[in-house]
């Protein structure tokens, strides 16, 4: 992507405490206009933990689990506690958060944040009386609301200060560039997402530079909103770059699961890789992955280098010419191979150069499994058109019975520097 | 196929509508410029061939490109010069309240009806005349608009990258 020099010069984003649109503009009745952030806030919170008893630095997941994320099929969750700016006090632990290693940054939506909370966070204001919103897109989603920011806890580990996105569809107005964002908890399946990729800012240097990114935007107190700069060190940020001494990277370790799938499955969420005695490498081989998040996958005859690896698609996702049959009627962009399962053999690489090893896997007939099931190792999909045939994921049945390592860009560990995988 | 380079073009503003898709060259020199994206050409290709034996004439797609910081925009013209179909790779989707015109509301409403997912990783909204697919992950995305009924015979939609 060619760059273009901006003579627009970076706003100065200031944080302030007593969010401006929880206590300023929220009516009691709840039917605020304008930037009420907090108005649409649940009334209840859940005290469900994330914290798993081997170590300060293990969050407790899920799959096929949960009052939200077990509805979905494939939607791995953890628990994240979320507390006010410098306070141990007046904190919620949130359940049904999705963790996705394809995505930077702790998003919750409004619905599931306890008001009380809500209006002790702190705001971001580009100018005296505006705050920060944030328009993120994701391969499938796109999400709108305000960037607050909190202190975010993870398992055991040290409180970090972290912008996050406060996912809300009624905040300020939409921009028409933004299009249809996520609603509610109930329609997404979880309370928020929780990404923890190979990135630490979502936007990076080019929201710091280019003002007219329509990613980043500063409302006025009258809901209007205009896209603006912001720097990395206030954008929406992967909570954990920033903890004190695990903060290279994580790793994921979830149990296999037989062909017919199961109903539920518990794993770990490791944070820091070679920090501790239950994070450390093994006989995995590194992967870089190149400054889009990319590497390169080779199967069906055909090479793939726009690959990646991401425990938030619930699928395998690609196209193939090589004659895999796809489902009909409803699941129609999914795959269902005669025979199946049928097993695959793939050769990952490095990009734009290093390690390449095998990696098998199997396709199965996504209508083939118990209804009551919602853990799978085989489920497939397909982009539709095979206008990026270039790409395959690595969904969530990737990572069932492999431990995998994401490595943070610019962090060093015994791996090497990110961005990685190993496995 | 072979590619040209004809550095910038001007910009020459010659409708307030910024719409790209449906209309000519002249809509997406005036878009260049309302997002300050930088606009060149391309590509010139010619589909005739292995493609479409049929055709006996030639079969010119002009392909001219947007870059901004977050994203480049190809936009795809027919021998007659109007768009049918754009395609895009970045940091973020671009405005498609811009780039899809008069057909814009006819998608919004198609795209609140399709049910988007994190646990999903493609996105695709159709309309009678149109079909947009959004894909890829967070500062990685890449999709693609057009025309159902005006690609030019012989082009093949996969092709247009």
């Amino acid at each position: 992507m060619g760059k273009i020099t901006s003579t627009i010069n970076l706003f100065l984003i200031v944080e302030s405490l007593g969010a401006l649109g929880c206590s300023g503009v929220v009516s009691t009745d709840g039917s605020s206009a304008g930037l009420g952030v907090c108005s649409r806030a649940a009334s209840s919170s859940s005290a469900s933990g994330g914290v798993d008893s081997s170590g300060s630095n293990v969050l407790s997941v899920t799959v096929g689990s949960g009052a939200l994320c077990g509805t979905q099929s494939n939607f791995l969750c953890t628990s994240v506690t979320v507390c006010p700016v410098g306070s141990s006090s007046g904190c919620q632990t949130l359940p049904d958060i999705l963790v996705d290693t394809g995505s930077y940054g702790l998003r919750i939506f409004v619905q599931a944040l306890n008001p009380l909370l809500c209006a002790t966070l702190s705001t971001l204001s580009a100018a005296p009386g505006n705050s920060v919103a944030e328009c993120a897109t994701f391969g499938s989603l796109t999400t709108w609301g305000s960037v607050m920011v909190a202190n975010v806890q993870l398992a055991g580990e040290p409180p970090v200060k972290a912008s996050i996105q406060v996912m809300d569809k009624a905040f300020a107005t939409v921009p028409a560039s933004c299009g249809q964002v996520a609603t509610s908890p109930r329609a997404s399946g979880f309370n928020g997402i929780l990404g923890v990729g190979l990135k630490q800012g979502d936007c990076g240097s080019s929201c710091e530079s280019s003002a007219t990114n329509n990613m980043y935007y500063t409302c006025t107190s009258a809901g209007v909103c205009t896209s603006t700069s912001i720097s990395v060190a206030s954008q929406v940020t992967n909570p954990v770059g920033l903890l004190p001494v695990d903060n290279n990277g994580v790793l994921l370790d979830l149990p296999s699961v037989g062909a017919a799938g199961t109903t539920s499955v518990s794993g770990s969420l490791y944070l820091g890789i070679g920090t501790r005695t239950n994070n450390t490498k093994a006989s995995e081989t590194v992967y870089a992955a190149n400054s889009k998040g990319y590497f390169q996958t080779a199967v069906f005859s055909q090479t793939y280098v726009n690959s990646f690896i991401d425990s938030g698609t619930n699928t395998f996702n690609f196209s193939t010419n090589s004659g895999l049959a796809l489902c009909t009627g409803a699941f129609s962009s999914f795959y269902c191979p005669v025979g199946a399962p049928l097993s695959f053999t793939a050769t990952t690489t490095g990009l734009p150069s290093g390690n390449s090893g095998t990696v098998s896997f199997s396709v199965g007939n996504v209508l083939g499994g118990a209804s009551t099931n919602k853990v799978f190792n085989n489920l497939a999909s397909t982009l539709s058109s095979g206008f990026d045939d270039n790409n395959l994921i690595w969904g969530l049945p990737f990572f069932l019975g492999r431990r995998v390592f994401v490595g943070i860009e610019g962090k060093t560990s015994p791996f090497g520097l990110g961005p990685y995988w190993a496995y | 196929m072979f590619s040209v380079s004809l550095g910038i073009l001007s910009f020459l503003v010659a409708s307030s509508s910024f719409a790209s898709l449906g209309q000519g060259l002249s809509s997406i020199q005036a878009n260049a410029k309302e997002i300050h994206a930088k606009l060149h050409k391309s590509s010139s290709r010619n589909f005739q061939g292995a493609q479409s034996p049929r055709l006996s004439e030639s079969n010119e797609v002009q392909t001219y490109s947007l870059t901004s910081e977050m994203n480049e925009v190809q936009q795809h013209l027919d021998p007659q010069g109007i768009v049918f179909a754009i395609t895009w790779q970045g940091l973020n989707h671009p405005d498609l309240s811009r780039l899809l015109g008069s057909y814009f509301k006819d998608y919004s409403v198609a795209d609140a009806e399709v049910k988007g997912s994190r646990g999903q990783s493609l996105k695709r909204i159709a309309t009678s005349q149109l079909v947009v697919e959004k894909g890829g992950h967070m500062g990685a995305v890449h999709g693609i608009a057009y025309l159902v009924n005006s690609v030019p015979p012989g082009v093949e939609i996969d092709q247009l990258k």
